[in-house]
């Protein structure tokens, strides 16, 4: 498990007041960066350079390389690896 | 890669098909389990999360899935296997045995005095390998070897690690008499001897070099005549003076030679620190004709790093006596032998000037005599009795 502990809490404070939204924080890391994500509902798509995240009412697609995944309790996820862009899209298209 | 809490109470290696990643990741977050999934399908589950994982996701998932790993995993595949925590306890109480002893004894420093001796000193004022250091205290060891040893001018006792460093300065006077403690006092010869060197810290000097004294001279007087009187006190000092010995030694012809004849183990003992742990101890009483050899082997790490454990085995060897005739090369190689034993013991403290040995060869006995010119101290303190 490679999440800071201190983020992890607060991102959970946050997931929980809007479940239906995405919550991020990326900080810089020793493989490149790692994204705390909240309101995770489900993986769309996971390769090494892109991942593919839905939530209620939008998705999120992080594209880089070395990509990896670790989820953590609470609908939390952990996106870690060389980050190049992350992209945000409202609705369900 | 399984962190420490994984590694602890243990884990599974697991494994699916990457096209399933996200298959798999639902199936975590609606578990709530945490993992952490690489993109070949590769992830580690947790040994307590791993029953809940199969129940639900076996049927849906096809996934591949190891024994367990970590300590749990290795206690599960090694419960049979009693030699092993049969070891581990062994490796813990030797921690616990050895943990706040001392490991070995070093000494530096010391010329005249052997390691030896100055570790035989240092066990007996308290330290020695298998103490414990909390029982240590390094000021009382210090002082009692002090006291102990005259030879001993300054010692230091630092530990470094398990080890204790022991540095030593041996005093000049080494070999000279034990201080008396007599009030008042002159310095007399003990012996015949032209005087080379008078060195006086207290008393007045009676001799001077090139003086012949014999026996009983005073050399440095404790009766000290000034304008107001004579006064007395504790005459030190040293006075070194050339003499001349002659030592001999002979060799017979006709001689036993002693061949061993069976060498018997009678004991032998493992020692750990300062515990002994007896292998074996044969009681057998071999009499007189055997001589018991002892041999200590100390073991080392490299060679260099003695370790607290000591190997102790006893024989009894068993000899024959033969009568044997030497040739005269083997005669004066063993009355040379014995001759350089003689001098060795005799002029240990005295520095040997001259040497001129003679040998000759008469009635089957081979005569070596030696003449020796040496110098010494000849001065020894003697008590001024005042009616």
């Amino acid at each position: 498990m490679t999440g800071n502990r201190k983020m992890l809490r607060l991102s959970t404070v946050l997931a929980s007041l809007s479940p239906s939204s995405f919550h991020v924080e990326i900080k810089k890391s020793s493989r490149g960066a790692v994204a705390v994500i909240t309101g995770v509902m489900s993986v769309g798509e996971y390769t090494e350079s892109s991942i593919e995240l839905l939530s209620h009412s939008g998705r999120m697609n992080v594209t880089g390389e070395s990509l990896g995944i670790s989820v953590l309790e609470g609908r939390v996820i952990e996106v870690y690896g060389r980050i190049t862009e992350v992209k945000l899209s409202y609705g369900k298209s | 890669m399984a962190n420490l809490d994984e590694r602890i109470f243990g884990y599974h290696s697991c494994k699916v098909d990457p096209k399933d990643n996200g298959k798999l990741l639902n199936s975590l977050l609606k578990l709530g389990i945490c993992a952490d999934v690489r993109a070949d399908g590769k992830f580690s589950l947790r040994k307590r999360d791993a029953e809940r994982f199969i129940s639900h996701a076996g049927n849906r998932l096809h996934f591949e899935i190891s024994r367990p790993l970590g300590l749990y995993g290795f206690i599960l595949r090694a419960r049979h296997r009693y030699g092993v925590f049969l070891a581990l306890f062994i490796a813990v109480v030797i921690y616990v045995f050895s943990f706040g002893r001392v490991w070995d004894v070093r000494v530096s420093g010391n010329v005249k005095l052997s390691d030896f001796a100055v570790e035989e000193a240092l066990s007996e004022s308290g330290l020695s390998v298998g103490s414990r250091w909390k029982k240590v205290d390094k000021n009382v060891v210090e002082n009692e070897l002090l006291k102990s040893n005259p030879g001993i001018a300054w010692i230091s006792v630092n530990r470094r690690g398990a080890v204790a460093y022991v540095e030593v300065i041996e005093s000049e006077n080494l070999g000279r008499q034990e201080d008396a403690g007599y009030p008042f006092s002159n310095i007399v010869a003990d012996r015949d001897g032209v005087i080379e060197e008078i060195t006086v810290e207290s008393g007045s000097a009676v001799v001077k070099a090139g003086d012949v004294v014999r026996k009983g001279d005073i050399l440095i007087s404790g009766v000290i005549e000034n304008e107001n009187g004579v006064t007395f006190c504790r005459a030190q000092g040293s006075v070194r003076a050339k003499n001349v010995a002659t030592v001999t030694a002979e060799a017979m012809r006709e001689t036993t030679a002693k061949t061993p004849k069976s060498k018997r183990l009678t004991e032998y003992r493992i020692v750990i620190f300062d515990f002994s742990i007896n292998i074996f101890k044969n009681y057998r009483n071999c009499g007189n004709s055997c001589d018991i050899i002892k041999e200590n082997r100390k073991i080392a790490l490299f060679s260099k790093y003695r370790l607290p454990i000591k190997i102790e085995k006893v024989h009894a060897v068993t000899y024959e006596e033969t009568s044997y005739t030497r040739s005269p090369e083997e005669m004066a190689s063993y009355a040379k032998r014995e001759l350089d034993g003689k001098i060795y013991s005799m002029f240990k403290d005295a520095d040997v000037l001259k040497l001129r040995t003679e040998g000759e060869l008469r009635d089957g006995v081979y005569l070596m005599t030696a003449r020796v010119v040496y110098s010494t101290d000849i001065g020894r303190e003697r008590a001024i009795e005042i009616h």
